[in-house]
């Protein structure tokens, strides 16, 4: 096990009456090698339409960044999408060049129901694309956190949060972000931890986001065969780092299910 | 060229570098199209709208997330967190939103509408200044089951052009917005706009 964080018995997914996820989505990016036509979407769309009847097109915004000896280069760029979605449009597939992405909506009904959303997403891309590599696999949920109040004392809700040395003002923070990538698995996986500060639903709330992403650090370090594997052992992490981050308070806000 | 085109220079350079393109690209004509005309008017007590080109850019390319993944391609699959940026940056522009959770559904509803709306209220609020209260709502109409996003624009004193200028805006967007999902309308309803929210 890494770290002294982990919790017995502790799912994060279907766990807690008032689940604080927002989305989960899970990514799988293909190599360039891999060959992929624009009729590839509609083959998959073939094999998924049960699940997902509803088929759209949206224009995405997409960053590469690419890194060599010269420094960051970012790149912009739109990028068509094909969008099947689930009846209650709450899960939905995303399909662009060389991407699939499983996406769920609050309310989130638990990884049981998740997982296989994403196994049989991933098993239809295999039927419809040789696949020469992973470029990238990730596991991200994305939580935002309501607590009643104006202000709030983080370290009463937050394992992880921003720390103010006492030379540093300790009151009228009005915004933050803070944020650390964890390295896994001797590195080939990452996880990117972020907190920041959000627009409450009530005005006499308070809110955050708390944002896991876990991904796959070293392109093709993983193989098609073991995605499956590698997105279970994900949520693995993803469980035990949500717990690190939040105290026993938040729990009792989530209305912990026993 | 108006001097404040000067002072935006920056912004649009930075964006055409960001997309590897040329100033005179699509993405440049669209910068231009979306910040040029304002920049041409003389403004009082508002932001330099060069501070607020760069900031709403920032937001929309998720730039801070792209320099914490310095080597990963990022792919941007989620549209929650997109939505949770577009929300609070507008906030912390005084943009009212009575009710967040409807904007937040309607966003969700209509992804591609985030950064069109972010870009409409940048343009507003540049254009009015501290001589405006906006709000961002969804307008809901039960009986042919519309519902579009709204941006209600009040001020203290009416300006007696103000539907003259609204209609300006809204003929800049037309184009960019029949490309969209959603739907956004900039109007007002000739109220006086909450005393703690009132200016940029």
């Amino acid at each position: 096990m890494d770290g002294g964080f982990l919790r017995e018995s502790l799912t994060m997914l279907g766990k807690y009456a008032n689940c604080p996820i927002a989305e989960a989505v899970c990514e799988f990016r293909l190599t360039s090698e891999t060959k992929w036509d624009p009729t590839i979407p509609g083959f998959l769309y073939e094999k998924v339409k049960e699940q997902f009847p509803n088929k759209e097109q949206k224009l995405i915004q997409e960053i590469s960044i690419t890194q060599n000896a010269h420094g960051v280069r970012q790149r912009v760029q739109p990028s068509e999408r094909a969008f099947f979605l689930a009846t209650d449009r709450k899960t939905f597939m995303q399909v662009g060049p060389h991407l699939l992405a499983v996406n769920r909506l609050k309310p989130y009904a638990g990884w049981e129901v998740f997982k296989p959303k994403i196994e049989d997403a991933f098993r239809a891309l295999a039927t419809v694309v040789e696949t020469k590599g992973l470029q990238r696999i990730g596991l991200r949920y994305i939580n935002r956190i309501e607590i009643p109040g104006h202000s709030v004392n983080l370290g009463e809700y937050f394992e992880f949060r921003p720390f103010r040395g006492q030379s540093l003002p300790q009151k009228n923070m009005t915004s933050f972000l803070v944020g650390c990538i964890l390295s896994f698995a001797d590195g080939r996986d990452a996880c990117r931890l972020e907190l920041t500060n959000a627009v409450p639903e009530k005005a006499e709330n308070v809110s955050f986001v708390l944002d896991l992403d876990y991904f796959l650090n070293q392109p093709r370090a993983v193989s098609e065969d073991q995605a499956l594997e590698w997105v279970e052992s994900a949520h693995q992490r993803i469980d035990e780092l949500f717990e690190g981050c939040i105290t026993d308070k938040l729990r009792k806000l989530f209305q912990e299910v026993t | 060229m108006p001097s404040s085109t000067v002072a935006l220079s920056p912004a649009k350079e930075w964006l055409v570098s960001q997309t590897g393109s040329s100033a005179e690209s699509e993405i440049g004509r669209k910068f231009d199209k979306f910040f040029g005309r304002h920049l041409a008017e003389p403004r009082r007590n508002s932001l330099a709208p060069s501070d607020l080109a760069s900031e709403m850019l920032l937001f929309y390319t998720d730039l801070r997330n792209s320099l914490f993944q310095a080597g990963q391609t990022l792919q941007s699959s989620v549209l929650t967190y997109q939505i949770e940026k577009a929300l609070f940056w507008l906030t912390s522009r005084k943009v009212n939103l009575p009710q967040p959770n409807e904007v937040r559904d309607y966003l969700l509803r209509y992804p591609d509408m985030t950064d069109l709306a972010l870009s409409v209220c940048a343009t507003v609020s540049a254009r009015f200044g501290a001589h405006a209260q906006l709000s961002l709502e969804v307008y809901r109409d039960p009986e042919i089951e519309d519902e579009y996003l709204t941006l209600y624009l009040r001020q203290q004193d009416y300006d007696r052009n103000l539907l003259e200028a609204i209609e300006d805006i809204c003929e800049e967007y037309e184009e960019e917005l029949a490309e969209r999902s959603g739907s956004l309308l900039v109007t007002t309803d000739f109220r006086p706009p909450p005393i703690e929210n009132y200016g940029f």
